[in-house]
């Protein structure tokens, strides 16, 4: 994605919106298991804390929404969760207890760790736009 | 009720169900007649999910329809028979009054519908995998399988998503299974779990179903946890109109494949009761064995069958013989991996994959043996 580039998706739940870095994952994630939710991490020791956590989907246990609520419980929410595919049943609930932006749809995200980007919704969209790329 | 005119937790509950309904594509709500909530042992939610309830229940919260709960950590009544903790055990009785203070019925058992049999048609939003592959494939009820969340949010708003199950067109069979001549309950239930390992989310087709109950059970529970199955066709069983039949992919289970679940592994603590024991197991149980046992031995069943039972006399006299008949929890719910445990034989194939994954130890055995091994 290029400066300037704007790419929008499915709207699920609106709270927070303004800009964050980005945490990409490759593949699906599975909330138990792969966060926790105490250090606001994920297991390979990235923090997802007021970030723009991006993956293609998710997989896993049905008790996933209670982790994602969990990381509001502990402060450590990150701003929105995007997926470039169809989100599933266990992050939207848990997004909405806990009160997370949380669009999908949006195809193919060309974002890397460390990508600065705006959340905002549009015309009941969801819309990401590049801010800044650090060097 | 999203604009929070009938309060705040309405309109959470409201927005959990409608916003998953998106997801899935529903056309409009629907209304349930019975909600029951997965998620209730305190080892399993947490804090955060104890933290949740309370805020729900503190904003007014209540269960506009019949509402009951899956198991706990720990038998309901005596803290001591399975030793959780002080700790553990005070956080799970604040779990529990959170229900209670929605109004959700302490059922604290993974079989509803041994409280209330819902209806062929009937509308359910029920958590607990193994009583939603019951209700629709045995009793012919409409449920998917909900996280403990939505099933929450289920009760507080009473209605539930129309998608997935509880549509007729998506209750269309995906295969059938050939397996040879079984007899024991726990050989179907091996047959069950090796069915979800193959067929995954499908819905398989039985044209040899088991004839009672306990089996039809014990079988589906394990395929709901291997697989995800939330639907199998039992012939002559499934009611009616409740269910279409698709094109069938034939899935074959051999003898062989069934028999590498069942050895003897020299157990520490030997189970039974998943889903819970009904009363009539409980007396199979008391006749099969009839001596002290020499080995731990855990039966587990609601508190509904357990005052039943003792009523009968059942409870005393199978205590008598050293064994240990456990209250509103089981071996799945219960922080077992904590309590030393390391080689376990159960009769249940749900128990079997889920004690497996906690790296536990473990093997079946037939109700007929059962005698052979706690003796």
């Amino acid at each position: 994605m290029e400066s300037g580039n704007l790419r929008c998706g499915r709207r699920l739940i609106t709270s927070e919106t303004g800009r964050g870095e980005v945490v990409k994952i490759e593949g699906r994630i599975s909330f138990l298991g792969e966060v926790n939710p105490k250090e606001g991490k994920l297991y390979d020791g990235r923090s997802i804390k007021g970030k723009v956590l991006i993956a293609e989907g998710a997989k896993g246990s049905t008790v996933g929404a209670y982790v994602i609520y969990a990381l509001k419980y502990y402060g450590n929410q990150p701003l929105a969760i995007i997926f470039e595919e169809e989100t599933d049943p266990i992050v939207v609930s848990g997004c909405v207890m806990a009160g997370i932006t949380h669009g999908d749809m949006f195809g193919k995200l060309d974002l890397r760790d460390g990508d600065v980007v705006d959340v905002w919704e549009e015309d009941g969209k969801l819309c990401l736009g590049i801010s800044k790329t650090p060097p | 009720m999203l604009k929070g005119e009938y309060g705040e937790a309405m309109r959470i509950a409201m927005e959990i169900v409608v916003k998953v309904g998106e997801v899935l594509g529903a056309d409009k709500l629907v209304d349930i007649s019975h909600a029951h909530a997965s998620g209730v042992s305190y080892g399993t939610i947490g804090e955060p999910g104890l933290h949740w309830l309370r805020e729900l229940s503190s904003k007014g919260a209540k269960a506009r329809v019949y509402s009951t709960v899956n198991p706990i950590g720990m038998d309901l009544d005596d803290p001591n028979k399975i030793p959780v903790g002080e700790q553990f055990y005070k956080k799970q009785m604040e779990v529990l009054q959170a229900f209670k203070d929605m109004g959700f019925e302490i059922s604290v058992t993974c079989t509803p519908y041994y409280l209330r049999k819902p209806k062929p048609f009937e509308r359910l939003s029920w958590g607990e995998s193994s009583a939603v592959a019951f209700a629709n494939s045995v009793l012919g009820s409409f449920t998917n399988r909900e996280g403990g969340p939505l099933a929450v949010a289920s009760a507080i708003t009473g209605k539930t998503y129309h998608a997935g199950l509880q549509v007729l067109e998506n209750r269309r069979t995906t295969h059938l299974i050939v397996h040879p001549e079984l007899d024991d309950p726990v050989e179907w239930s091996a047959l069950g779990y090796l069915v979800g390992e193959k067929v995954g989310s499908g819905i398989p087709r039985y044209p040899k179903p088991p004839q009672d109950e306990e089996s039809m059970k014990l079988m589906l529970a394990a395929s709901a946890a291997s697989g995800g199955i939330a639907l199998s066709v039992l012939e002559k069983v499934t009611p009616r109109g409740t269910y279409d039949i698709g094109d069938e992919e034939r899935v074959e289970i051999d003898e062989k494949e069934i028999e590498e679940l069942f050895r003897f592994n020299d157990p520490e603590l030997i189970f039974h009761g998943c889903p819970h024991s009904n009363l009539n197991e409980l007396k199979k149980i008391n006749e099969i064995i009839k001596d002290k046992v020499s080995r731990e031995f855990w039966i587990a069943t609601s508190p509904k069958v357990f005052d039943e039972a003792l009523r009968e006399g059942i409870i005393q006299s199978l205590e008598n013989k050293g064994i240990k008949v456990v209250k509103g929890t089981c071996s799945v719910v219960t922080p077992i991996e904590r309590l030393g445990y390391k080689r376990i034989m159960t009769t249940s194939a749900k128990t079997y994959f889920y004690l497996n994954r906690k790296g536990l130890e473990v093997a079946l055995v037939r109700v007929r043996d059962l005698w052979r091994v706690v003796t």
